[in-house]
């Protein structure tokens, strides 16, 4: 399907006797294609979507990505192994593509290499002031009618062009409807703005084009859940807004949805942000500790910056920190209208975020994450460093998606093996770009390497490898995980 | 000796429709007493010193040696030390004015008179608000006008010269015990004899820092002063000779000791959230340690200071190196977390810090390891040996030089205590925790070997049992001492 697009573009030029490069706003019409998909290659997965409140700023079209389709639940369609919810009609996109402002599906922000690209008919502005699409010129002799000679005219048409192609492969017609590629949908549970609200929202949202280019949902401020999770998100927004003495919402609604599409889990990000908002609140005051909080504290920082994720040692030194949640708030308490450094607004934060923090790892045990996070299983170990390499244990569906992604191979057996608890999955990155994925046998206590891929299948390095081997030694050493009891037993207790 | 002294003093006043105060000199006259005493009331008890020095000032010159080449004289006076200054007969050509500044009743000038102003001498004294007014030409009366005629200032001079006194026609004054100090800054070693630090070492609310205070760990008694010499580097090693033992009794181990500790433990506090676990845990029994000493060398602090001593250096490259790799945090949120408190650790680690805690450790062992025969004792004092309740400090004394100033603030005889010592017992004093302004005499009990106590006469009602609850509480933790909070710690 040929859709026209009218758009932006800029243009480069010097004007005569001047020096200095200015830029020129032009309005153009872009012709993009958007592939048709037959309804047989895009089976449906989910059937569901939130509502649209016009009054509220977050319910902008444009930041509600699963937006309900004429009051009924959208549609959620695989096409070529990704998400794809149902927008609108044909029709409808051909007319939205002529909206000025964040309705139109094009508009967003896109870059040229050095600058950004004024694509979309959103950025309408020329010589500073905002003019009607129409006024603009249209080429270089319009240009020249109004403002004069221009010389050394650079036309930068070609990056609008390509800027909105690449924005087109996001839509997929199917069956007289039109179809956003959209990440993983996820129920969504925030306090804020008075009261509860359940949303359904993007597991990994594309940032350059929901909330403006930023992440609104944090999971500072929200617990997310799989889509398959209702029940249980309904439960824990009850429990929240009861808590809080506020209403729950539930603005969203799942019709239908298949559990063989369900790769998310919001307990590993969840405990991951929390921890490390406890950390953050904790770190200040650590003069002032006892022995065995600060050795919480330090457990949970190396924890987390080794392994800046979701790690069982994480997971055991927040719990013992937050075990130690009396002598916080006598800490807390003692601070108060005294003269010492904890005075004023330093510790404000701590105990919220350990509440935070016991929310968490509440969600955390009571997960129901079969075969989705597989961290209990696995050998509990944190990363392992060599320079700018990283060893670590791959402990969830949606990383070992990324990784899979990063290599183009197919690894679901191997990720089947780690999830069904047969195997480890450890993984190596060089700056931060995955080199080596293997899956380690550990069920005979002789550690053997099942199987192993590599980026395009090429040999890694020595070091990796050498690392990788650190780290499996390191992992299986430390297997013992590390307990309440054992640092109880190192204090004599 | 009756004194007659002139003197000036400021009249602060604030004009009509000003705002600020103003001063002027206003002049007055007293009359003091100075004890005369004789030889046996204020026996000699020490001849100091310094070899004379331009560069000497008003403390060292103090206790230097007399014009004519012979050492001063210090005798004590009801358990305080007075120097030798000059003859009787000369103190009313030093108090004349014009001169009284640079005399021991120069203390008693006030803040806010300019002694510095060279036109002091010759200023105009005023003597009420109407003169005043005229000379300012003022024609209103003034919004406030505090002039006491010099009551303040008579009231002073009356104090200072009680701490003065003569004998044999010689005057005394007034001096904190001349003890030994040793200094080695930007290489020049000095060792002179100084006033001890007035700040009492087990009063840690006290801000009176004396100015030799900042950056010199080395004091000792004059007794003493043997255990030191050595570490003098310089020529000119004082003239002092002490006559009564007992006059010599400050601690200069205990203060030396407990300022390295508290130096090294603020060093260790700041870049806490950088140590390696091993430190940090030295530093939280150190941090303890010294919140438990008040100001004492306690056996825990000692082990403290060995533990962190002790710290093993992790200067293993290749862990240096994986601290560093992991402190290159990626994003949070879509943002760089630039600093880590992990890249401040494997900063640490690279530095010469961690060496350098474990050296100031070090030196504080040596400097305790110096420390004089039987001055010190522990006599079963357990990890815990303090208790602090309301605004009462109950806790063992352990070192003669403790009992010796406590024991002239209650107005016993210190050998009585230092003897029990000796014959194991162990002293337990009770006093006010922070500055007081009308503080309660330290009270004293002794606790025998076999556990009987018996409370020293002059003790308030209910010491004893302030005593009983300190024991219980010393006894309840005698194993698990770093579960107690630690007094005076504060929260986060």
């Amino acid at each position: 399907m040929l859709v026209q697009v009218p758009s932006t573009y800029r243009a480069v030029f010097v004007r005569p006797k001047k020096r200095s490069q200015e830029y020129a706003c032009l309005r153009t019409v872009v012709e993009v294609e958007i592939r048709e998909v037959d309804a047989a290659d895009a089976p449906v997965a989910h059937v569901l979507g939130e509502r649209i409140e016009p009054a509220l700023p977050e319910s902008h079209p444009e930041h509600v990505p699963f937006a309900m389709a004429g009051g009924r639940p959208a549609e959620v369609r695989i096409i070529d192994g990704e998400f794809h919810v149902r927008r609108m009609t044909v029709e409808e996109f051909g007319e939205a593509t002529r909206i000025e402002g964040w309705d139109n599906p094009f508009a967003g922000h896109y870059r040229d290499g050095q600058a950004n690209v004024n694509a979309g008919p959103l950025y309408t502005f020329a010589s500073g002031d905002r003019q009607k699409h129409s006024d603009l010129p249209q080429d270089r002799e319009e240009f020249e009618a109004v403002q004069g000679e221009a010389r050394k005219w650079e036309d930068r048409r070609h990056a609008t062009v390509a800027a909105l192609s690449g924005r087109a492969a996001h839509f997929a017609v199917v069956d007289g409807s039109v179809y956003e590629r959209v990440s993983e949908p996820t129920l969504t549970l925030s306090l804020a703005a008075g009261r509860v609200a359940l949303r359904i929202t993007e597991a990994a949202p594309d940032r350059s084009r929901f909330h403006r280019g930023h992440g609104f949902y944090t999971p500072q401020s929200c617990i997310r859940f799989g889509v398959d999770e209702m029940p249980r998100a309904l439960a824990e927004g009850e429990r929240l807004a009861a808590e809080a003495g506020v209403p729950f919402d539930v603005l969203c609604e799942v019709e239908q949805h298949s559990p063989w599409h369900v790769r998310f889990r919001g307990e590993p990000e969840l405990v991951t942000e929390r921890a490390w908002g406890l950390l953050e609140a904790l770190t200040p005051h650590v003069t002032a500790f006892s022995h065995l909080l600060g050795r919480a504290w330090h457990d949970l920082a190396t924890a987390l910056y080794e392994h800046r994720g979701c790690s069982l040692p994480a997971i055991d030194a927040m719990r013992r920190v937050v075990a130690m949640r009396e002598e916080i708030e006598k800490g807390v308490a003692r601070a108060d209208g005294s003269f010492g450094y904890g005075a004023g607004r330093e510790h404000d934060g701590l105990l919220w975020r350990l509440e935070g923090a016991e929310t968490a790892l509440h969600m955390w045990d009571t997960r129901s994450a079969e075969g989705i996070v597989w961290a209990a299983d696995s050998l509990g170990s944190t990363a392992t460093f060599d320079g700018t390499a990283r060893a670590w244990e791959v402990t969830d569906l949606m990383e070992a998606d990324a990784i899979a992604a990063a290599f183009g191979q197919d690894v679901s057996h191997m990720v089947a093996a780690a999830a069904a608890g047969r195997a480890s999955l450890v993984a190596v990155e060089e700056n931060r770009v995955p080199r080596l994925l293997f899956s380690l046998d550990t069920s005979d206590g002789e550690p053997r390497v099942t199987e192993s891929v590599s980026a395009h299948g090429a040999q890694p390095a020595r070091r990796l490898l050498d690392l990788a081997e650190r780290h499996v030694a390191r992992a299986l050493e430390n297997g013992s995980r590390p307990g309440l009891d054992s640092e109880l037993g190192a204090f004599g207790l | 000796m009756k004194l007659k002294i002139e003197f000036h003093y400021p009249i602060s006043f604030i004009p009509y429709r000003h705002q600020n105060t103003q001063s002027e000199v206003g002049k007055a006259e007293t009359e003091v007493e100075v004890r005369e005493l004789s030889d046996g009331e204020a026996p000699v008890a020490m001849l100091v010193g310094n070899p004379p020095n331009d560069r000497m000032d008003r403390h060292e010159a103090r206790l230097a040696l007399k014009d004519d080449g012979s050492p001063r004289r210090v005798r004590t006076y009801m358990g305080r030390h007075f120097v030798e200054a000059g003859r009787a007969s000369a103190l009313p050509y030093d108090v004349a004015p014009g001169r009284i500044m640079n005399s021991f009743f120069g203390r008693a000038k006030p803040r806010n008179m300019a002694v510095d102003d060279p036109t002091y001498g010759k200023k105009k004294t005023m003597t009420g608000e109407e003169v005043i007014r005229r000379y300012s030409s003022a024609a209103k009366p003034f919004r406030t006008f505090n002039d006491d005629h010099g009551a303040a200032m008579a009231a002073r001079l009356e104090r200072l010269a009680s701490l003065m006194f003569v004998v044999d026609g010689v005057v005394y004054e007034y001096t904190p015990e001349p003890i030994i100090r040793i200094t080695g800054r930007y290489g020049e070693h000095k060792a002179f004899i100084g006033p001890r630090p007035r700040k009492e070492r087990h009063d840690h609310d006290s801000f009176d820092f004396h100015m030799y205070e900042f950056g010199e760990p080395i004091r000792s008694s004059l007794l003493h002063a043997d255990t030191v010499k050595d570490l003098y580097k310089g020529a000119d090693w004082p003239f002092f000779e002490v006559v009564d033992p007992a006059a010599s009794a400050f601690d200069g181990t205990g203060y030396d000791v407990m300022e390295l500790a508290r130096k090294l433990e603020q060093s260790l506090a700041s870049s806490a959230a950088a140590l390696p676990w091993n430190m940090l845990e030295a530093y939280y029994d150190l941090r303890d340690a010294l919140a438990d000493a008040q100001g004492r060398i306690t056996p825990r602090l000692v082990g403290a200071l060995e533990g962190v001593a002790a710290v093993e250096a992790a200067d293993d490259p290749a862990h240096i190196a994986a601290v560093a790799a992991s402190a290159v945090v990626g994003d949070r949120h879509g943002y760089q977390v630039r600093e880590t408190f992990f890249s401040r650790r494997s900063e640490y680690l690279r530095s010469d810090k961690l060496s350098d805690h474990r050296g100031m450790a070090a030196e504080t062992l040596a400097r305790w390891g110096r420390r004089p025969e039987g001055q010190h004792w522990e006599n079963g004092v357990g990890p815990v040996s303090s208790l602090v309740e309301g605004n009462r400090r109950t806790m063992e004394i352990l070192s003669a030089g403790m009992a010796c100033d406590l024991a002239r603030r209650a107005g016993i005889d210190a050998a009585v205590l230092i003897e029990a010592a000796r014959d194991g017992d162990r002293i337990i004093v009770s006093q006010d925790a922070a500055f007081s302004s009308a503080p309660l005499r330290p009270a004293f009990a002794l606790v025998a070997p076999d556990g009987s106590m018996r409370v020293l006469p002059g003790a308030a009602e209910g010491a004893e049992n302030e005593f009983r609850k300190y024991l219980d509480h010393a006894e309840a933790h005698a194993d698990n001492a770093f579960l107690v909070p630690a007094p005076g710690l504060g929260g986060f």
